[in-house]
């Protein structure tokens, strides 16, 4: 066993929290049944790395393996990494028919035209998913395995989201992506997030919306609670369309967690008081960024309980709208939407 | 039991008649309070003009409930007695119980106070234990001081002198010490290996031992700090003064080879 | 501009209302959850987040007896909202059926000056200002009890107990050193 091979089982290990160790192992089922109970009655990591180092080299699971069981915990826990979204465009005319098979043959085999030194895994996951793992190396060097790409794709969607990527590789990424699913190019979607599953919602469409109606939803009913009849609220009906916008705005139940938001504004300072700033000829530049576990949801809230005014300003409500979370804010456009590039 | 009955009919008629004048007092009030509304609202219509300053405005109205309290006229509740009696009796334990809880309230406010005054009093007893101790100690020590006198002052310098003297004294005999063991006289080294440096070097007989130079050096320095330089002659051995300048004991005269002088190590 | 006033209404036996405006519709709930409990006469509260009240809710508000502002110390918006919707009471309010009410003095984060303020601006209008714990079912308890004496009074339930009475008596006033800065 190399040294690299060690070095990637105690990243492994150091990555895979103790007490998800067995299912993972498991579901990796390449110990024996005899292995797997002697690594559940350890305890310590030191002590479970040298166990598993030892099996590895008695099983002879070489890099090949190893990356597999890196596979199964990252698709089973996606949140601890960043992820990125990008947006394929302009499909051909057979881009529907593209299947896991075909899809699979093609991607290989094009990023193995563009980097002589890579090593490509590809796993469809139950909901649909394509896993795609890429150790990226150079003409001179082995694919490193310690800094691997993770590119999730449904296919018949025109979604790609990717982890940590430099600019280079990300080039002969989209490449060998666009020619392999039939399309024509790939874009970034700018929206990231620690939570796949929230991204993926928030781009397709799956959580719970609220269409603007005149007449009374069962919104405000369900926020009926029975109250005391010597209670009573004045401004019920401002609070109940407060909550109606805001949910047209952001939607309603679990809402997607997106952690940050962040606007670049390069607009003109429009200050009254000072007039240096007001006569600059280039616009003001800075950023504006908001965090939060759950950046929808308290935003929502803002709007919902007034602190926001209502109906929300386009800039917070082209979140959920756009499936976007970097906004580039020009003053080139009179309008607020084409303000937002 | 027809007298009780009767007796129970009568009451039932009395408290009818309470109950009746009771309603009747109720309406009054409240004819009298919807005249008192409508001229409110009747009055806040024509009062549309710059409204006063809020705080001549309290003044005002409390200027005139003042007013109101100093002409009001204490006057009966209604007159049936029945009616009096029992308003009497809810008020008096209603005041009953709430004088008990002022009496409650006092009583822990009274403990309290007490408690706090324990603690003050132990306090003070302390301070003024310390206060007592303090002056003792004061009064010592202006006694003290009385005595101590011109005289003491001249045997306390004298005894600094002794001391300064008798440390002196150490240091020197030390260093005789340290110069008698490490710095021996030249002919005593060169005799010992005689057979080596037989040849090469011939001592003058009268060579003086290191501690002396290092005395004439001292001696020039304090006799005359003008001119600290000593000529180097013969008595002198070489090694020594070629020590005494790599270290920084002396120092060479600028111009004159052969002159040296002590380092001004004050 | 449509004002709250006092004595727009005829009052209804052995019933006092209480107004609860504040601007966060946080603590208001809990209050008048346990404010309602009062047996010994009916309390009816009505909440708001900011005056003036809408127009359309005018036929059925009684009339209102004590005007509660409830200001969180933490938030400038808050104070804010307060200070803003004393514009549309009517200044007959001021003369003893008006209080302020502050939570969260307790908190770290809040600058000294903007209970000085607090301070100020119930010194001038001579209103008594209490200090409530919102936090703890203790702390609303307590900001009930203190609540309902006053109303007590300013809704006429107790004889020969005026609202301009005691308010003179319980107004908050302003120690003279608030403007001068402090050395400590």
């Amino acid at each position: 066993m190399d040294e690299s091979t060690k070095r990637l089982v105690q990243r492994l290990m150091r990555r895979i929290p103790s007490k998800m160790l067995k299912i993972t192992l498991e579901k990796w089922g390449r110990l024996t049944e005899k292995q797997q109970r002697e690594i559940e009655a350890v305890q310590s990591k030191r002590a479970l790395t040298e166990h598993l180092l030892s099996f590895c080299e008695k099983n002879e699971l070489g890099v090949k393996r190893l990356t597999e069981l890196e596979m199964i915990h990252i698709i089973d826990n996606p949140n601890q990494e960043m992820w990125y979204a990008f947006r394929l465009s302009d499909p051909e005319d057979d881009a529907r028919s593209v299947d896991l098979m075909q899809f699979k043959e093609q991607f290989k085999s094009h990023i193995r035209e563009l980097v002589s030194q890579v090593s490509v895994k590809i796993r469809k996951h139950t909901d649909e998913a394509v896993w795609i793992r890429i150790a990226w190396g150079d003409t001179y060097s082995c694919p490193n395995h310690l800094k691997p790409t993770y590119v999730v794709h449904n296919l018949q969607t025109p979604y790609v989201f990717v982890t940590s990527l430099t600019s280079k590789k990300k080039l002969m990424l989209s490449q060998a992506l666009v020619l392999s699913t039939r399309y024509q190019s790939l874009k970034d979607a700018n929206l990231s997030g620690r939570k796949l599953t929230a991204i993926r919602d928030l781009l397709m469409r799956q959580y719970q919306q609220v269409f603007p109606t005149k007449y009374p939803s069962p919104l405000t009913e369900r926020n009926q609670t029975v109250t005391n009849p010597h209670i009573e609220r004045e401004q019920a009906k401002p609070a109940e369309r407060r909550l109606q916008l805001a949910c047209e705005a952001f939607g309603v139940g679990m809402l997607p967690q997106l952690q940050s938001a962040v606007y670049k504004l390069e607009t003109k300072l429009r200050d009254h008081t000072d007039r240096t700033m007001r006569e600059r000829e280039e616009p003001f530049r800075c950023v504006v960024k908001f965090a939060s576990t759950n950046l929808l949801e308290s935003l929502k809230n803002c709007a919902s309980s007034g602190i926001a005014s209502t109906p929300v300003t386009p800039l917070l409500s082209s979140i959920p709208l756009k499936g976007k979370n970097y906004f580039v804010i020009t003053e080139n456009g009179p309008g607020p939407s084409s303000q937002m590039s | 039991m027809a007298e009780v009955e009767s007796g129970g009919a009568a009451a039932e008629a009395r408290s009818e008649a309470a109950l009746n004048e009771l309603i009747d007092l109720c309406e009054d009030q409240f004819t009298k309070l919807a005249k008192l509304q409508n001229d409110i609202v009747l009055s806040e219509q024509d009062s549309c003009g710059n409204p006063p300053d809020h705080a001549v405005n309290r003044l005002m109205a409390t200027e005139a409930e003042l007013k109101q309290w100093l002409t009001v006229e204490p006057k009966l509740l209604a007159s049936n007695s029945e009616v009096l009696l029992k308003a009497g009796k809810e008020e008096m334990l209603k005041l009953c119980s709430e004088l008990e809880m002022v009496v409650c309230c006092q009583e822990a406010k009274r403990d309290k106070l007490r408690e706090t005054k324990e603690l003050e009093q132990k306090w003070l007893e302390e301070k003024q234990q310390a206060l007592i101790a303090s002056k003792n100690h004061l009064e010592r020590m202006k006694t003290e001081k009385g005595e101590a006198s011109k005289f003491n002052v001249l045997l306390d310098t004298k005894a600094k002198i002794q001391k300064m003297k008798t440390y002196q004294e150490s240091l020197m005999e030390c260093l005789g010490d340290v110069l008698e063991k490490h710095f021996p006289l030249p002919q005593n080294a060169s005799s010992t290996n005689k057979k080596t440096k037989s040849n090469a070097q011939e001592f003058d007989e009268d060579m003086i031992s290191f501690n002396e130079i290092l005395e004439l050096l001292m001696n020039k320095a304090l006799s005359t700090p003008h001119d600290p330089y000593i000529t180097i002659e013969n008595t002198f051995w070489p090694p020594y003064i070629e020590l005494m300048l790599r270290y920084g004991i002396a120092v060479r005269h600028q111009e004159n080879n052969f002159k040296i002088r002590l380092e001004t190590f004050f | 501009m449509s004002l709250l006033k006092p004595f727009s209404k005829l009052p209804s036996l052995n019933t006092a209302n209480i107004l609860l405006v504040e601007s966060e519709e946080q603590f208001q709930q809990s209050l008048a959850d346990v404010l309602v409990e009062e047996t010994a006469f009916t309390v009816n509260v009505r909440l708001a987040k900011s005056l003036p009240l809408p127009k359309e809710n005018e036929e059925s508000r009684p009339r209102i007896d004590l005007v509660v502002f409830i200001i969180n110390l933490t938030s400038e918006l808050s104070f804010q909202s307060a200070e803003a919707s004393l514009k549309y009471l009517d200044p007959g309010y001021l003369l003893g059926k008006v209080c302020f009410m502050v939570t969260k003095a307790r908190n770290t984060s809040v600058p000294t000056e903007r209970l000085d303020a607090v301070r100020k601006l119930a010194a001038v209008l001579s209103c008594p200002l209490l200090f409530a714990e919102d936090q703890t079912p203790d702390g609303v308890t307590n900001a009930r009890e203190r609540l309902l004496s006053i109303l007590k009074v300013s809704a006429g339930l107790v004889p020969m107990a005026t609202a301009l009475y005691l308010s003179n008596l319980t107004r908050c006033t302003v120690p003279p050193d608030i403007d001068q800065p402090s050395f400590d």
